[in-house]
């Protein structure tokens, strides 16, 4: 699935994607396999297992913010 | 020596960029913000972990000052953090806390910059850098 894709099934979470398709140039997420989404960072890493030496790579679907926003 | 340029989106509000750790068990690709202002490079305890790492691995407790608290958190060497066209090996990590909503899992810090040259070029949405 592209990262378009990927997106739109499984808006607003958290999602680790395996078989990694990355852009050389701007070392950004072209396609890959979901396996694993949910809330919380924790959820998808249960789903997809342990890494037993791939390479993958988590990443949230919604908009992203800066963590230091003021209340 | 020619520069690695690495785009990223500048009409964001932050400049988010891949990174990818190495540990133990593999590699994984996380979501960094790049941030001048943090001295070291900050990373989450669900980041570290699904590579092999815990708290005991950790060479020493930290603790991060926000706007809200007073968070605590550990330092540890990873094996291995690449980012913007660059990897460096063990390399000090401080493992805190951000919100699941921000959307990210790191700060890339000056611990890591300080090794390159480094040009960003907000309106273009580039980074170019280039071994100091």
């Amino acid at each position: 699935m592209t990262w378009a894709e990927i997106k739109a099934a499984y808006p607003d979470q958290w999602v680790v994607i395996g078989d990694l398709e990355m852009d050389p140039e701007t070392s950004e997420f072209r396609s890959g396999v979901v396996l694993g989404a949910g809330k919380t960072r924790r959820e998808p890493e249960e789903q997809a297992g342990p890494l037993n030496g791939e390479t993958r790579a988590r990443f949230w679907t919604g908009q992203m913010r800066s963590p230091w926003r003021l209340p | 020596m020619a520069a690695t340029v690495t785009a990223f989106d500048p009409s964001a509000d932050l400049i988010y960029l891949v990174a990818e750790l190495s540990g133990p068990l593999g590699a994984q690709k996380y979501r960094f913000v790049l941030d001048t202002a943090c001295a070291e490079t900050l990373i989450t305890p669900e980041s570290v972990d699904k590579l092999g790492y815990s708290a005991r691995h950790g060479d020493s407790i930290t603790a991060v000052t926000t706007a809200l608290d007073r968070e605590p958190g550990y330092r540890l060497r990873v094996s291995r953090f690449e980012a913007l066209g660059y990897a460096v090996t063990d390399f000090r990590v401080h493992v805190h806390d951000l919100p699941e909503e921000s959307g990210i899992d790191g700060l890339i810090g000056l611990n890591f910059l300080r090794a390159f040259n480094y040009e960003i070029r907000s309106k273009e949405g580039r980074i170019l850098v280039s071994r100091a």
